[in-house]
């Protein structure tokens, strides 16, 4: 027996988990030789009271988010749904969050549905149809961020924002980002139907997140507007091929306010 | 045995999400990505629903289906990036923070078993934390039972010479009885 099968078995040895048989063969061991004696006693020293320690980790683990991701789930009744989501997922848990509440949620106010405050089923759908849909769906997982979410995220690296704007045709720099009373906290690039889309976060103080969306599409030109998503304060324009949309719980007022300067620079 | 359906498995999930997570802290060493591997584990157990074995125990699957997200998609990536990962001794202990600053000895495990190699981490948590036998951890990380042994037996030594517990080993289980 090698000296690495010997720790094998004493740790076994140790967990108890020796069949009675191999279980005596080791103490008859044991008994003649110290060599063995000290390695079991290193082993030992090697124990932890595992278990309680590791108890304090789940009571870290964040279980409100994940069941809220869970229960957004469908059960498994749209199996295409779930490969976009773990698609998207790939690149961001959010853009997952996105997917997933897209695709398996049954899209309850309809693909082309203009917006949730004026769901009436007469409402035309706008020529921009799906340029409005993208709009949707970062509203939609816009509902599952929280102050916390981006509590864990360090400083964004300054090469975030460079890659982010080769990625939708824009150069970005943090001085074209930044946003007066709003700490940014990362840049992150998602895909909606093909089309690269950019997400900048921020922070407000007072409101938590805030998101600044930009989409690389062939979306005609729209003047800002201010619209309500979800509970949400969206202010949104298009210019030169490019989506933009402002997202958060400010009051509109301040939103636009924000939104006003961010078309001043882009 | 009756198959079972993606509602059945819905269900073992949200039992299992903060162990889950715990596991995929372990590995990972970063809450984000702990995060990320339990959504991605959510989506890609519902999928595969079918072919869970009725009979054997869902959370073991759950566990094997996030490692193997881990190991194919997500730890990959992150070293294709570079940079950015944080030292899962420092994960354990610091992010795990204030729910244990009353208990520095509980720190002091997690640090220590924090800053083993990964795959000596996650043996340790299958089967000192979470109780797998031998057999079932091997299955879950899809290697031999010697394997799982020795992984034991090297973070065993190098916590060993760390200094012996101040407290009680690991309560002995004779759950196995033999090499399984």
């Amino acid at each position: 027996m090698t000296g690495d099968d010997d720790d094998a078995r004493l740790v076994a040895f140790i967990d108890g988990r020796l069949d009675e048989s191999a279980r005596g063969a080791v103490e008859a061991r044991l008994a003649g030789d110290a060599d063995l004696r000290e390695r079991l006693a290193r082993l030992r020293d090697g124990g932890r009271p595992f278990a309680p320690a590791f108890q304090s980790l789940l009571d870290e683990a964040p279980v409100e988010r994940l069941n809220a991701f869970l229960a957004a789930l469908d059960g498994g009744e749209h199996e295409s749904a779930s490969f976009r989501a773990l698609s998207a997922f790939r690149a961001n848990r959010f853009a997952a969050a996105a997917a997933i509440i897209l695709f398996c949620a049954g899209i309850a106010v309809g693909r082309f549905g203009p917006s949730w405050s004026t769901a009436s089923p007469e409402i035309a759908a706008p020529a921009s149809g799906q340029h409005e849909d993208w709009r949707q769906a970062v509203a939609e997982y816009m509902s599952l961020y929280t102050p916390d979410t981006f509590a864990a995220k360090t400083a964004s690296q300054p090469d975030e924002l460079s890659a982010l704007g080769a990625k939708i045709g824009l150069a970005l720099t943090p001085e074209r980002i930044a946003l007066t009373s709003l700490q940014f906290r990362g840049a992150q690039i998602f895909s909606y139907d093909g089309a690269p889309l950019g997400q900048l976060g921020y922070i407000d103080p007072a409101t938590g997140p805030v998101l600044f969306c930009i989409i690389r599409d062939s979306e005609p030109d729209a003047a800002m507007k201010a619209e309500k998503r979800g509970g949400f304060t969206v202010s949104s324009w298009a210019r030169a091929g490019h989506g933009y949309m402002l997202i958060g719980r400010l009051p509109v007022d301040q939103m636009a306010e924000l939104a006003n300067s961010l078309e001043r620079r882009f | 045995m009756k198959a079972i359906g993606p509602q059945e498995v819905k269900a073992g999930l949200a039992a299992n999400l903060a162990r889950l997570w715990r596991y995929g802290l372990v590995l990972s060493g970063a809450r984000d990505v702990a995060d990320d591997l339990v959504q991605a584990t959510c989506v890609r157990a519902i999928e595969r629903a079918d072919q869970f074995q009725p009979g054997t125990q869902l959370d073991r699957w759950l566990f094997s289906i996030l490692r193997s997200i881990w190991l194919n998609e997500l730890r990959s990536r992150r070293v294709r990036e570079g940079g950015g990962f944080v030292d899962a001794s420092e994960a354990l202990v610091v992010d795990g923070g204030h729910q244990i600053e009353t208990n520095i000895f509980a720190a002091q495990v997690l640090r220590e078993v924090g800053g083993l190699p990964e795959a000596q981490r996650e043996a340790v948590l299958l089967v000192y934390v979470e109780g797998l036998s031998y057999r079932e951890a091997a299955e879950v990380l899809a290697a031999p039972i010697g394997t799982i042994m020795s992984r034991l037996a090297a973070a065993r030594l190098t916590l060993g010479k760390m200094g012996a517990a101040s407290e009680p080993d690991q309560a002995r289980r004779p759950d196995d009885g033999g090499w399984r």
